[in-house]
């Protein structure tokens, strides 16, 4: 008789435990009926399990149910509780997104507060800009006023005449800084105020001007110049006199003195080279580089000292850095009566 | 008539009992309670513990009632969380070395040929000449006694007639572990049984 296969020997376990489905029962009672080897294993195996059947179920105790059924109904109250809790948290979340609503607002608030600061910080900084510049306007006023009593001193000293110095016709006048024997710098004239102690050099260097603060001027040399040293020491651009020039008084009808002209903000600093100058349309209504191109200060003869946003004097329209009737400029021209004023270089 | 008196399945129980239905409560507790209390007092045999792990089952059934699947029956689902819950509290109790190392120490499983081999070296069991409720006290303190592991599975196995597949759905372990161990609890318990019989033959 062949030995039992270990599938014969876990059908014979499971039908000993209990775990053999019907179909399986009637396999292993077929088994143990037509096998000895298989009959004894249930034997022994049904031995072995039956000290197990002496353990009855037990009853579990009535009072335990009851607990239970009352804390499941205590846990499903207060399940119900916590539903209603969140029902109520639910109703409440108008609260929740009105926070939520004041939150963005105040986020929005502070992103305004934030961008209006920059803003701010911006139009600061252009205020102060706005008042800095301003300040160099009246500053520079002060300095023209400044030079207009050193010119009133002096023609106070010289009969009523205005610094002048003598050059012959068609000579050159932008020669700034030229120190040689000839007058060929229409700022000579006025670097006598200096050399002459009736105005000091820092007068002649509009606060606007970048070098403003910067420049040194050797006050032991100033007897040595002829003409201010460069056209960083001066700044402004004086009147240039018609040939024909009438009288050097001081009259409120004259213009003197004006902030730097735009026409001769370039000039060549060899002076043996030539000048030549065409006006174009942006020369014709630049204003002086001193004040950002914002208007000039014009010094009146009267000692008026005016920022005239514009190049025309309210007096004859006139442009006070062009001669009439004349675009091209060689550095030498004239104005042909008393009338157009022109400032230079 | 007949319709009204018909026996309401697990998964409707379960649907009035997630909706807070207390008479459902008391069909659930009352269809399963006798049948989780002796598995409990057998595994656990402290009717402390037993009466808590009982009232947590339940209450944990309602916790998780939105997740238990209505295809699936209620009774494995049921055994599953007690016997999780068992084991925690054993494991707890031995932090607190309330119960001794022996009861919840796992076993190496034996194959089954070395189980079978067991029982038939000596199947003299002197089953007739004890008491029953004699033979019930033995029993119950060989089971007591067990691995934690063992025992667990006996019980299931034995006294409740979980299929293998359910077993290994309960302990979350595969079917072949289930029926080794099967194998070395039925095989530890003759062995205990024979070692009890054959001391008190001796006295």
């Amino acid at each position: 008789m062949r030995s039992l296969s270990n599938q014969q020997k876990q059908l014979l376990f499971d039908y000993c435990i209990g775990l053999a489905s019907p179909e399986e029962t009637a396999e292993v009672e077929l088994l143990i009926s037509s096998n000895k080897e298989a009959a004894e294993l249930y034997a022994k195996l049904k031995s072995t399990f039956l000290p197990l059947e002496s353990l009855e179920p037990e009853s579990c105790p009535d009072d335990l149910v009851e607990r239970t059924v009352g804390r499941l109904s205590n846990l499903a109250n207060s399940s119900q509780q916590r539903l209603e809790q969140l029902i109520a948290a639910e109703k409440t979340r108008k609260v929740a997104f009105k926070s939520w609503f004041w939150g963005k607002r105040m986020a929005i608030a502070a992103v305004f507060l934030i961008v209006g600061a920059v803003f701010v910080s911006a139009y600061s900084s252009v205020i102060t800009s706005y008042a800095r510049q301003k300040s160099w306007q009246q500053q520079c006023q002060m300095q023209l006023q400044q030079i207009w009593h050193a010119l009133n001193n002096y023609s106070s000293d010289y009969d009523g005449k205005l610094p002048t110095l003598a050059s012959a016709a068609g000579e050159p006048w932008w020669k700034v800084g030229y120190q040689g024997k000839e007058n060929h710098s229409n700022t000579r004239p006025i670097w006598l105020l200096v050399k002459l102690g009736y105005d000091k050099p820092a007068d002649f260097v509009c606060p606007a001007t970048p070098k403003a603060k910067t420049l040194q001027f050797d006050t032991l040399q100033v007897q040595s110049y002829n003409d201010f040293p460069s056209r960083e020491y001066m700044t402004y651009s004086f009147k240039i006199s018609c040939s024909n020039s009438a009288s050097g008084k001081l009259v409120c009808r004259k213009v003197l003195m004006a902030d730097l002209s735009p026409l001769f903000e370039e000039l060549p600093r060899d002076f043996s080279e030539s000048f030549r100058l065409r006006l174009n349309k942006d020369l014709l209504t630049l204003n002086s580089k001193n004040h950002r191109r914002r208007g000039q200060n014009v010094m009146f003869g009267d000692g008026r000292v005016e920022f005239i946003k514009t190049r025309f004097t309210n007096l004859l329209e006139d442009d006070i850095f062009t001669l009439r009737d004349t675009d091209i400029y060689h550095g030498c021209e004239l104005p042909s009566c008393e009338s157009d004023f022109f400032l230079a270089p | 008539m007949n319709r009204i008196l018909k026996k309401p399945t697990d998964a409707e129980l379960l649907d009035r009992y997630a909706a807070g239905d207390e008479s459902a409560f008391h069909e659930i507790v009352s269809r399963y309670k006798n049948s989780l209390y002796t598995f409990l007092k057998q595994f656990l045999n402290r009717q402390d513990m037993v009466e808590d792990i009982f009232q947590e089952t339940f209450l944990q059934l309602f916790n998780s009632r939105e997740s238990f699947d209505p295809n699936r029956p209620l009774r494995p689902w049921l055994f599953t969380i007690a016997a999780n819950k068992a084991k925690d509290a054993l494991r707890k109790a031995h932090r607190m070395s309330a119960i001794p190392i022996g009861t919840i120490s796992e076993s190496q499983e034996m194959s089954f040929d070395d189980v079978l081999n067991t029982l038939t070296s000596d199947n003299t069991m002197p089953y007739e000449e004890l008491e029953r409720g004699e033979i019930s006290t033995h029993v119950a303190e060989i089971i007591k006694n067990m691995p934690e592991n063992l025992r667990e599975i006996l019980i299931l196995a034995y006294f409740n007639k979980f299929s293998y597949k359910q077993m290994a759905q309960i302990l979350s372990i595969p079917i072949g572990t289930v029926k080794s161990r099967l194998h070395t609890a039925v095989a530890r318990f003759a062995k205990d049984w024979k070692a009890t019989t054959g001391s008190r033959k001796t006295e």
